[in-house]
């Protein structure tokens, strides 16, 4: 199985939230595929850059990006974005576009989001909640 | 499952050509075993690689500093709706907005 790690995941993560850590853990454990991709990337990389976090923004890259996979988006993924957004904007919603990249990425590889944001249950996409036990 | 003695006891009895099978399978198990065995070792280290990498990850902020900084990458879009968000275009001169 593949899971697509949310930012608030990585945040979590790297608070070193005990149910999350465990969660991840035992994914690896079982073989599972974990993906940090470019908008998670992204999110992550700007809220250290805005405080100044070089030390945080180095062992970001250096200690921990190598050790998940990396996935990048296609035009496919670009363009299935874009049909979320007017599906959900039809719907009368809202979804910030990072959200649909990533439901768009996981649509394609039919992989699980893991997130504890709830936006996602309004686009065709599976989520999980680490933080619950 | 036979046990261990039975299966000693049928090998030796097979012919040759059965017995080459039979090593060929051997070898396969001890090879997927020892690749197993090195796949395990490779997961434990990747996962103590991971805690290592969280353990200190923020190490120099405070609490409430990891707080805004989470938040910063956590922010997911500005309301357009928000009436104010343009309203300083106002008080400029109508040949400048």
């Amino acid at each position: 199985m593949i899971y697509i790690l949310d930012t608030n995941v990585f945040t979590d993560l790297s608070r070193n939230h005990p149910t999350v850590t465990t969660h991840r853990d035992e994914r690896i454990f079982s073989g599972d595929r974990l993906v940090l991709c470019q908008p998670v990337h992204y999110e992550i990389v700007r809220g250290l850059i805005k405080s100044n976090a070089t030390k945080q923004l180095e062992r970001f890259y250096a200690a921990i990006v190598p050790l998940y996979e990396s996935v990048s988006l296609s035009d496919r993924d670009w363009l299935q974005a874009a049909q979320f957004w007017a599906d959900v904007d039809n719907k009368g919603k809202k979804s910030s576009d990072i959200d649909l990249l990533l439901a768009a990425l996981a649509q394609r590889l039919d992989a699980v989001i893991v997130s504890s944001d709830t936006d996602f249950d309004a686009l065709p996409v599976k989520r999980e909640n680490w933080r619950a036990p | 499952m036979i046990d261990l003695q039975t299966l000693l006891d049928t090998i030796e009895q097979l012919p040759s050509e059965a017995l080459e099978t039979v090593s060929q399978v051997v070898d396969r198990r001890k090879q997927a075993l020892v690749e197993e065995q090195a796949g395990r070792q490779d997961i434990e280290a990747r996962i103590a690689a991971l805690h290592a990498a969280t353990a200190h990850f923020w190490e120099g902020f405070s609490d409430a500093e990891i707080d805004e900084i989470t938040a910063d990458m956590n922010r997911e879009y500005i309301k357009p709706e928000d009436p104010t968000l343009f309203a300083w275009l106002d008080d400029l001169p109508e040949d400048e907005r």
